[in-house]
């Protein structure tokens, strides 16, 4: 099985996509357990600009999918998981260092800061 | 006593349903007390994708067996689809998730926004259930939409006559944009009969990603930003007026209108 993460933020152009290693397919599963539940109200993606990190697998269930993880939420089905200090978020969008433009990830990392 | 629930979503096949238990019928039928759900007539709405649920009274010795039609009350859908989660396959439990995201109640409500006139006759009619559809939706992007074409294939400016932009430029990608036989029209005011037909616009985040809005029948605007589901409302959540002057986020750079047609070729 092999776990994908697309960076949606584009409109135009096909968001960029990566998949995970092995090591990292199975470090998000162990991350992913740990977290707990949601219990504050997030904030919903806006139409243009980043909407977030989409998880998905081919060839096996060994994560549910779909997954979206923005701005500290973690969104499983119809489940809402806390994500503090968007530590998963950040450490997910680290693995696609080769797969998204260096002024992309600098701005992501910028907006991070600044949430 | 337990209530069988509806998903409508499929045209062709048949709906997903499932009964929910004593304890969670009375949970639901309190919601929809409050909700003031109106009883249903028989039957779904006609349309493609996500239209509601249906609950339906199973006591065969209740006097009467009482419906109810679940749509436009995002909370109790919600709450429904959540107790049939486990028995819906995953793209169509995404894809309920998403209209239902798009439909949660706002902070602030937006304010009153007058549509301009359509000067254009052949301009399409504002109906993203064509869009918004497992099927379709993921594959067709801001241009697919503006140019009301369906291809399956996030179509490119220019690709489909060999003229792809190369920087995401204005200056670059309109003219990738009239290879495929859009028209420039940077004053938008012209009447366009039929046969002639309707506006878009470009914008732009300044070579990172371009975006495309279209002015529907009803004068306001829509679009569809890329994957994601199409929608007649800007960043802060406002219809659109004019493209030009909408909150469109990083998008910061307005490039030009254009007249776009059933004559034009993208893919």
């Amino acid at each position: 099985m092999t776990v994908f993460v697309t960076l949606d933020i584009f409109s135009g152009r096909p968001n960029p996509r990566w998949a995970l290693d092995s090591a990292a397919a199975s470090s998000l599963s162990k991350r992913l357990v740990a977290l707990v539940t949601e219990s504050g109200s997030p904030a919903e993606p806006p139409g243009l600009g980043y909407r977030g990190l989409l998880v998905d697998s081919e060839d096996g269930p060994r994560i549910e999918t779909p997954i979206r993880i923005y701005r500290g939420t973690v969104y499983r089905g119809v489940a809402r998981l806390a994500d503090p200090g968007r530590a998963l978020e950040r450490w997910l969008l680290a693995t696609g260092k080769d797969a998204v433009p260096s002024e992309i990830m600098a701005a992501l990392r910028a907006e991070f800061e600044a949430r | 006593m337990s209530l069988l629930v509806t998903l409508h979503v499929f045209s062709g096949r048949e709906n997903p349903r499932w009964v929910v238990s004593a304890d969670e019928e009375k949970e639901f039928r309190a919601m929809a007390e409050r909700s003031k759900l109106p009883e249903a007539v028989t039957g779904s709405g006609g349309g493609l994708g996500y239209q509601g649920f249906s609950v339906e009274d199973t006591d065969a010795e209740a006097p009467s067996r009482r419906v109810w039609s679940v749509a436009g009350a995002p909370e109790l859908e919600q709450y429904l689809l959540e107790k049939g989660r486990a028995d819906l396959e995953a793209p169509v439990a995404a894809h309920v998730q998403e209209m239902l995201r798009a439909a949660l109640p706002r902070p602030s409500p937006p304010p009153q926004v007058r549509c301009p006139p359509c000067v254009a006759s052949d301009a399409p009619v504002y109906n993203p259930a064509i869009w918004n559809t497992p099927a379709v939706q993921p594959h067709n992007n801001c241009y697919n939409y503006a140019n009301n074409q369906i291809t399956n294939t996030f179509a490119q400016p220019g690709r489909a006559t060999g003229h792809m932009y190369t920087q995401l430029q204005c200056a670059n990608v309109e003219p990738a944009a009239h290879s495929d036989g859009l028209n420039p029209c940077p004053n938008f005011a012209g009447h366009l009969g039929p046969g002639k037909g309707w506006y878009v616009a470009l914008v732009m985040w300044p070579n990172v990603d371009y975006h495309w809005y279209r002015q529907d029948k009803v004068g306001c605007w829509s679009h569809k930003p890329g994957s994601t589901a199409a929608r007649n409302v800007d960043n802060s959540g406002h219809l659109i007026s004019d493209p030009k002057t909408c909150n469109r986020g990083n998008y910061t750079q307005f490039c030009t209108y254009m007249i776009t047609g059933r004559w034009v070729r993208i893919r």
